[in-house]
């Protein structure tokens, strides 16, 4: 369980200015909860997911992850163990020669047995659809193949938490699509062991939808904290703090608005249209 | 400025192996003043493509020319054509680097052996183009800027070098409905000044709203080339080459089925482009002045609502 208590982060710029950049953020998460984070850029999105594993740590307050503080150095690396970190630019984070040892990488790390890690990098390269650049260097692939091959290093640990930072910013929506049924499927896998928690920071309304919890943050504070679907049928307040809503959620405003009735169509209706329609 | 592309094919080479080609035979012609999309899956061939548009990589077989000069030739200038034709790439804040927002911008100018004078008039038209007054931002340091910001002033520091040709790859990824806009807008306004402009994107939606034309390339190879309105009209080839439908489209046709909501008539591509565009632009900034008659969306959507039975 993530217990997040009053959490304020300041940072200092090299002019010696002070910027707030988290004021007071406090929820829990409970284990094996799916959440979408959105938010304006500048709202905090990602040094509150670096908070979460001790990445940066509270300038007030707390982050205890299952009663772990992040601020106890002894603990940080037990803490670190418990998650796992996409970024928005893959980029960033990939580190070896070839696609196939970037998702044994982490494996490695954890001791798996060599057996075990050669069919979850298999199950991997083929859930991802990466199977045909197994020995390509990874510099070699496209964005979006990158940012496939950081979330298969990553997913392949199956940490108990899973953190993801923008990492689809560069997919189309068909592998986005993909990309939120594997963290499902994890989530579900892992439910009957130990519940595995997914949180996905994102500016894309329709990823958010899949999620069973919204967490908008504006200005370094919680400004929804809801169920997807209540979250965006505030229209207005989510485009003024720079959060775009799925285009049904826009649309039915739209009608309202000048229709003056309140009824134009039902928005789960269109949800159920989708999912009864999909392949 | 018009850019052909024949027959253009390229495979990438990895310790002296070639791999599967990425662009096969591909056909393209771009003309002066067009705003074209290149969409399609991670792994079309839409960044490689681009890469061509400067030389940037050597076609395997086929052509590129711009303004009939065949980009292989040796008595072109790659210099003088990497100057007409402004890339953006992906995530193009990694590359900036200077103290100042001005020095970032006035970095192109500045190597074109241009007086300060010049370089200040273009550093200041080309932040102008990207929405960031110089006032505000130009003593700031780069780094200090939020992500939009920073995108805004990589995307200045091309502009700066006035090229008449602008192609971005990428250029919403990862910006806020703020940053999206910001650059919807710029890109409009260069465009609207005459410019040709070229977008890769994945997100097919967000690019309707800003280009006339759109090419959706599949496993390097064109399967779609035409207007905003065609595409619109034929999307169900969409689905064939992995692209999903637009979401947009899907609701219409929701409403269309929906015996209980507004069923509207069949939405003309500007009905769409109008949707689009208040999801992604005028709509928000509309909302935000209060002001929503920039929205004319509705007559054609409601004509065949039923009458409420009172």
């Amino acid at each position: 369980m993530l217990d997040i208590k009053n959490l304020h982060v300041h940072f200092t710029t090299h002019q010696g200015a002070t910027v707030e950049v988290l004021k007071g953020i406090s929820l829990t998460i409970e284990d094996g909860e799916s959440v979408a984070v959105m938010g304006a850029n500048g709202s905090g999105k990602t040094t509150f997911a670096r908070c979460l594993n001790g990445l940066l740590l509270p300038t007030q307050g707390e982050v205890l992850v299952d009663g772990l503080s992040t601020q106890d150095s002894e603990q940080l690396q037990e803490i670190r163990r418990r998650f796992g970190m996409v970024f928005q630019n893959p980029e960033n984070q990939i580190v070896s020669v070839t696609v196939e040892r970037e998702i044994a990488f982490g494996l490695e790390n954890l001791a798996v047995p060599h057996d075990e890690m050669h069919a979850i990098v298999d199950e991997m390269l083929r859930k991802f659809n990466l199977e045909s650049y197994r020995d390509h260097p990874p510099h070699l692939l496209s964005g979006g193949e990158m940012q496939r091959l950081a979330l298969a290093a990553i997913m392949a640990m199956r940490p108990r938490t899973l953190v993801f930072d923008e990492p689809t910013s560069l997919l189309d929506s068909a592998t986005r699509s993909l990309v939120l049924e594997l963290v499902g499927e994890l989530q579900q896998e892992a439910a009957a062991k130990a519940p595995m928690t997914a949180i996905f920071i994102t500016q894309i309304p329709e990823e958010a939808l899949h999620f069973d919890r919204l967490i908008v943050l504006s200005e370094g504070a919680v400004l929804v904290d809801d169920t997807p679907a209540t979250a965006f049928s505030r229209v207005d307040e989510m485009q003024q703090a720079g959060v775009p809503v799925p285009v049904e959620f826009a649309m039915k405003r739209h009608l309202e608005d000048t229709s003056g009735d309140k009824s134009v169509f039902d928005v789960s209706d269109f949800h159920e249209w989708l999912r009864r329609r999909a392949p | 400025m018009q850019i052909l592309i024949e027959n253009l094919s390229f495979a990438y080479e990895s310790f002296g192996v070639k791999a599967d080609p990425v662009l096969k035979n591909v056909n393209l012609t771009i003309s002066e003043g067009e705003a074209v999309a290149i969409v399609g899956l991670s792994g079309s061939g839409k960044t490689t493509l681009m890469h061509h548009l400067t030389a940037l990589l050597k076609p395997d077989a086929g052509h590129v020319m711009v303004n009939g000069q065949d980009l292989q030739s040796p008595q072109v200038k790659l210099s003088e054509i990497r100057r007409r034709i402004g890339i953006v790439f992906q995530f193009p804040e990694t590359q900036l680097f200077a103290d100042t927002v001005f020095d970032d911008v006035a970095f192109g100018p500045r190597n074109l052996d241009l007086p300060a004078s010049a370089v200040e008039h273009r550093v200041n038209k080309a932040l102008a183009h990207v929405g960031l007054e110089i006032e505000k931002f130009g003593g700031r340091s780069p780094f200090s800027l939020s992500d939009g910001e920073k995108r805004r002033t990589a995307i200045a520091g091309v502009l700066a070098l006035e090229p008449e040709c602008l192609a971005l790859d990428e250029p919403t990824a990862g910006l806020d409905l703020d940053g999206v806009r910001a650059v919807s807008r710029l890109l409009t306004r260069y465009h609207s000044s005459g410019k040709t402009v070229i977008v890769v994107s994945h997100n097919l939606e967000w690019v309707c709203s800003v280009v006339d034309r759109v090419v959706v390339l599949e496993q390097g190879q064109i399967r779609f080339d035409g207007s905003v309105e065609t595409l619109f009209a034929a999307a169900e080839f969409l689905p064939k080459v992995g692209l999903a439908m637009p979401r947009v489209l899907q609701l219409f046709a929701f409403l269309r089925e929906d015996q209980t909501a507004a069923r509207p008539t069949a939405p003309s591509a500007d009905d769409i482009k109008q949707m689009l565009a208040f999801q992604h632009l005028d709509g928000a900034a509309g909302r935000r002045q209060n002001d929503r008659k920039s929205i004319s969306l509705q007559p054609s959507l409601l004509q065949n609502r039923p009458v409420d039975e009172k």
